[in-house]
């Protein structure tokens, strides 16, 4: 037998795991300010940089890509070169990687503040980062496969199952749902509309959550746990199963965001069944980390490490049987929309993947440091104070979320809304929001605690960059797969497990997708639903900087509560000129699908200025900014273009007079706000964003559907 | 082996009915509190649950001899996970080795395939339910239905008379209400009034006096609330609005027949032209007050003055939303003051809040012109002033 030395690189995985520590401060303190921000609406500054609309994706893509993303690397860093006895293949290509993933976090932090995002949910960042996405993405699972290609152990383990799996799969999703047109160095447009749009976002979105924030964590679970405990892993049939099932039946799971809204049924019904069936492969998840501590359990009451861990296991498993609860539609026509949904994924994100990676964290850095962990005291009031946050986070959540929901839906018993003012419904819950910023406060202090020791960890170390180590070669033989150990001969394969991988989350996509692109009956067109004008599409970019879609849905769903509130529900063929789709995931203010024509020129341009003049105690922020800044009517051709070569039916050379065209019905608008003594501007980008608001909703009347 | 998939189904079916039916597509309309509380109670008590149950289950204690020991469900336990103790563990232990990290091979939990299989036969029976034997329709057929449900409610309403009340209720002469009243008066008020309205207990209600008054509003009244302190009993627990109405209105169809044995006439005469001072006349608008600080006043002279302060005030405070001939953000204001009564006007203006959440007619508007009226903090006096120079609009056309 051959024993070869070599050693482990640390070097890299210590830069990641600084980078974990960093982008977890700067991403929660974002979400901490714009928590404050829900009942301090002046906590912007009067700045157009730092509103909600712009804040919010920038808080969750810095938890999740950032904090998660560089924690994720960390772990599969340290772990892979481990359980596959190699160095990692390339030292070059993992220090692009780094650079590359933090280079565009600096990019998407600088451009969604100044209000570049494409307003998809966990993908709004603009083209050229997201093709810098992707390369950065190539390069690490390049460097991945490569290293598990050359690895000395015969087997790959379930953690890199894994690991493969998300790469692929990530790589899939993020593809597709960012093909759009550019129609300048930051900007562009989809090339899905409407319900297609939508499909594609959530099949995206909540896969973002299965393949970024899951299937790596539970591959990091799989190494981190065992070592922590220093158990065996409780069923090797168990991860077989639950591995495959889970990877299958996640990707179809994405309508459930989409329920009672304007996507077809029958794409309803799949999101719904197959987040049912969800259930046991995500607890096949967690049994294998529970059960693994069957004999340790005692270990677990002093050891602050296994905490973390035994929290975020559960966590993970609570989050996963309420998750499949909320998209039977019967709860999810009362949760949808709601705070209940923001304390449902903060389970998920507080507990399952902050306690892992802090668990993680405390167990793998003394190790590298070559010492011990500088306090184990500390360690265990960051889990109490930590604990204590995720539930004052939580509870006070599920209970806003459900006390505004039912406030909508309340009649009177003569059949009048209960609540017919929609602001009174927010103002109920703002003790809940005050609440809910004391656990986020909670569970940030925690995160100090945490830095300082790992800081004083560090110091009291000695950092280890190349870790020796030695390991017999690989010598591989031949072998045919003999019954019974199919899947045994599979895990010498990674790149064929990597192909099957690709193959079975495949299945749920073209399914589900290609029937909603092909099919012409799943958006049945309305004739009288027309083209945005030129002013009307650039007030829509307006409404998409501002990032409005934070607070405001565009999606009336089929409910009398709904109908009564703010007018016909939504029909499919009225989005399908909507290059991207906005109907939003949360109602922090009301539903504006039926917004156009409800109010005056004039309440808009009063209510934009400050809309505590029109709503008093409105806690949208002022948007002053909108009144004296010049619209950019110079790109109105290209973005024409672009409309049309999507398919949108614009007239031939509509590029030539478009300019013209836009300035008359600015005119028009200004001139109503002067008469009624509105000091306005027609070259301004409040004019433009009124034309697209009294737009909104308006093709269609009740009862005056044409169906073609 | 069998037996034993036999089992897995019928696990599996028991598995689905806890969870189907009140759970199923149906609309989360009409969900009232108490339902969803007890949903979110049971999922959160459910999984906290089960957490435990599998700690318990797993969880494993040795005796001094080292035997396992599993409580008295020892039998159902070890069916239902199927795990290997412990202390036999090396018995599963493959051969596997990542980084020090072993495998055991524990046997799937029954447990677990049942749920599982239950999930998959749930989402079977889902979708056969509703695109298969239902039309697949699911959403706009719900919608039609909860639209017509709350019609049918709305229908049920006016026919109950539940939305009468003794400010809205009026005289009915139609031949098949009054010979309802006539059968509700017989069965209920002739003990006491005689069948022939002639009076026994109670006053004689053949003739022009009433105690509490004449018309129907103020029978009505008396019957809805009774006048407990002599002897006339509330109906509002025994009869419908309508009824009430009906009763009503066959009681004043009896003025001026002579019964058989005429009590003398008791209370004050009263005489139709009473009535119409009463209001049947007068826009009913015109009577509602409002709710609020003011209750009462009393107008006079237009005074200019105050009337222009008014206007000042008005322009300052109100016409961002409010213009006199035009709809606007608010209503259109010419005229106001003959379409409400000065108290309401007052009370929308100093306490718009409370007027939206007690007043029907200002939820009304609110329901027609969404955007809700801003308290403008105006002192009583300002408001008078405003209500001032509304009457000087409305004098103008």
């Amino acid at each position: 037998m051959n024993v070869e030395k070599f050693s482990y690189d640390n070097q890299i995985v210590k830069l990641f795991t600084f980078a974990t520590v960093f982008w977890g401060i700067v991403g929660m303190l974002v979400g901490l300010w714009i928590a404050l921000q829900l009942y301090i609406p002046e906590l912007n500054f009067s700045l157009q940089y730092t509103t909600f609309g712009r804040l919010r994706p920038l808080h969750t893509n810095a938890v999740i890509f950032a904090f998660v993303g560089n924690a994720i690397f960390a772990g599969v860093y340290y772990s892979l070169q481990r359980v596959c006895k190699a160095r990692m293949y390339s030292d070059l290509l993992g220090k692009l990687h780094f650079w590359g993933w933090q280079l565009i976090i600096v990019f998407a932090a600088i451009t969604l503040v100044m209000g570049f995002t494409t307003s998809k949910e966990y993908a709004e960042l603009e083209w050229p980062i997201d093709i810098m996405i992707a390369v950065v993405w190539v390069i690490f699972g390049y460097n991945m496969m490569a290293t598990i290609v050359k690895r000395r152990e015969k087997h790959i383990y379930v953690a890199v199952w894994f690991y493969i799996a998300t790469f692929v799969t990530v790589a899939v999703l993020h593809i597709v749902n960012s093909i759009e047109i550019p129609v300048g160095l930051l900007k562009s447009y989809p090339v899905y509309a409407g319900v297609q749009d939508a499909l594609v976002q959530w099949w995206y979105g909540h896969n973002a959550v299965a393949f970024f924030l899951t299937t790596p964590y539970l591959g990091l679970m799989y190494y981190y746990l065992p070592k922590a405990a220093n158990r065996p892993i409780y069923s090797y049939r168990l991860s077989i199963l639950h591995f495959w099932a889970l990877i299958f039946l996640y990707i179809w799971a994405g309508p459930h965001h989409l329920l009672y809204s304007a996507l077809p049924d029958w794409a309803q019904s799949l999101g719904t069944v197959f987040s049912i069936m969800l259930i046991a492969p995500s607890w096949g998840g967690m049994l294998n980390g529970l059960l693994t501590l069957r004999g340790a359990w005692d270990r677990v009451r002093d050891d602050p490490i296994l905490k973390f861990m035994v929290v975020a296991v559960t966590s993970y498993g609570m989050a996963t049987f309420e998750g499949p609860m909320l998209s039977l539609k019967s709860l999810n026509a009362v949760t949808h929309f709601t705070d209940w949904i923001i304390a449902h994924v903060h389970i998920g994100a507080l507990g399952w993947n902050g306690f892992l990676t802090f668990g993680m964290l405390y167990w793998m850095l003394p190790r590298m440091f070559n010492t011990k962990l500088y306090s184990k005291k500390l360690a265990n009031a960051h889990f109490w104070i930590g604990t204590l946050g995720i539930v004052l986070y939580a509870i006070p959540l599920y209970w806003a979320g459900l006390t505004q929901s039912l406030m909508w839906k309340e009649f009177t018993p003569l059949g009048l809304l209960q609540y017919p003012n929609f602001l009174e419904t927010v103002l109920q819950i703002v003790p809940m929001y005050i609440l809910r910023s004391i656990g986020g406060l909670l569970y940030f202090t925690g995160m100090f605690v945490m830095t300082y020791n790992l800081f004083k960890t560090v110091k009291q170390g000695s950092f280890i960059a190349n870790e020796e180590t030695e390991a017999p070669a690989l010598v591989m033989v031949k072998e045919k797969p003999a019954r019974g150990m199919i899947h045994r001969w599979l895990e010498k394969k990674p790149v064929v497990f990597a192909i099957i991988a690709t193959g079975v989350i495949l299945i749920g996509s073209v399914v589900e997708l290609v029937p909603t692109f092909l099919v012409e009956s799943n958006i049945p067109t309305i004739s009288s639903v027309k083209p945005y004008s030129p002013l009307e599409l650039q007030g829509r970019d307006i409404y998409i900087r501002e990032g409005c879609v934070s607070c405001h849905s565009q999606m009336v769903r089929p409910f009398r509560s709904e109908t009564e509130r703010y007018g016909e529900y939504s029909k499919a063929g009225e989005y399908v000129y909507d290059h991207p789709f906005l109907w939003g995931s949360k109602r922090t203010g009301p539903d504006l699908h039926r917004i156009g024509g409800k109010y005056s020129n004039l309440w808009h341009f009063m209510h934009m200025e400050n809309p505590r003049s029109m709503s008093p105690g409105s806690l949208m922020p002022p948007y002053p900014w909108l009144l004296t800044q010049d619209l950019d009517v110079e790109s109105t051709p290209a973005k024409i273009s672009a409309m049309r070569s999507l398919g949108v039916p614009y007239d031939e050379g509509l590029e030539d007079y478009a300019i013209g065209e836009l300035s008359t019905q600015a005119q028009k608008i200004a001139m109503d706000l002067i008469e009624n003594g509105a000091p306005a501007d027609p070259s301004k980008e409040i004019i433009a964003l009124i034309a697209y608001l009294q737009r909104l909703g308006t093709d269609i009347k009740v009862n005056d559907t044409e169906q073609e | 082996m069998k037996s034993n998939k036999l089992l897995n189904i019928l696990f599996s079916i028991l598995f689905l009915f806890s969870f189907t039916s009140p759970l199923f597509a149906e609309t989360g309309e009409g969900t009232n509190m108490e339902t969803v509380l007890k949903v979110m109670v049971a999922i959160t008590a459910f999984t906290i649950a089960f957490l435990m149950w599998l700690v318990l289950v797993y969880a494993e204690k040795n005796d001094a001899q080292g035997e396992l020991l599993l409580g008295p469900f020892k039998s159902v336990f070890k069916w239902i996970t199927k795990s290997t103790p412990i202390s036999q563990e090396h018995e599963i232990l493959m051969d596997h080795d990542y980084d020090g990290i072993k495998e055991l091979d524990n046997k799937i939990p029954p447990w677990f395939n049942f749920l599982f299989y239950g999930t998959i036969l749930f989402s079977i029976i889902y979708l056969v339910n509703y695109h298969v034997i239902g039309s697949g329709n699911i959403q706009e057929e719900e919608y039609l239905a909860e639209m017509q449900a709350a019609k049918e409610q709305q229908q049920l309403l006016a026919r109950s008379g539940a939305l009468l009340d003794e400010e809205s209720v009026t005289r009915v002469s139609d031949p098949s209400a009054l010979s309802n009243g006539e059968t509700i008066y017989l069965k209920h008020c002739a003990a006491c009034h005689a069948a022939d309205g002639g009076g026994l207990v109670g006053p004689n209600l053949t003739d022009e006096y009433w105690v509490h008054g004449g018309g129907i509003k103020n029978v009505f009244k008396v019957i809805k609330y009774g006048v407990p302190q002599k002897g006339m009993i509330s109906w509002q627990s025994q009869l419908s609005p309508t009824e009430m109405q009906e009763v009503g209105s066959y009681i004043l169809t009896m003025e001026g027949t002579t019964p058989a044995a005429p009590k003398d006439p008791e209370g004050e005469l009263w005489t139709a032209s009473d009535e119409e001072a009463d209001g049947a006349a007068v826009n009913p608008a015109m009577k509602d007050k409002g709710v609020g600080p003011i209750t009462e006043v009393t107008l006079g002279e237009i005074d200019p003055q105050i009337a222009a302060k008014g206007k000042d005030i008005f322009e300052l405070k109100c016409s961002a939303c409010h213009k006199m001939d035009k709809r606007f953000i608010g209503p259109a204001l010419r005229g106001i003051t003959e379409r409400r009564s000065p108290e309401w006007i007052m009370n929308m203006i100093l306490v718009p809040d409370r007027m939206v959440q007690e007043n029907k007619a200002a939820r009304e508007l609110l329901m027609e012109y969404i955007s809700p009226m801003a308290n403008q903090n105006l002192s009583q006096e300002e408001t008078r002033a405003i209500l001032e120079y509304f009457r000087t609009e409305t004098n103008q056309e």
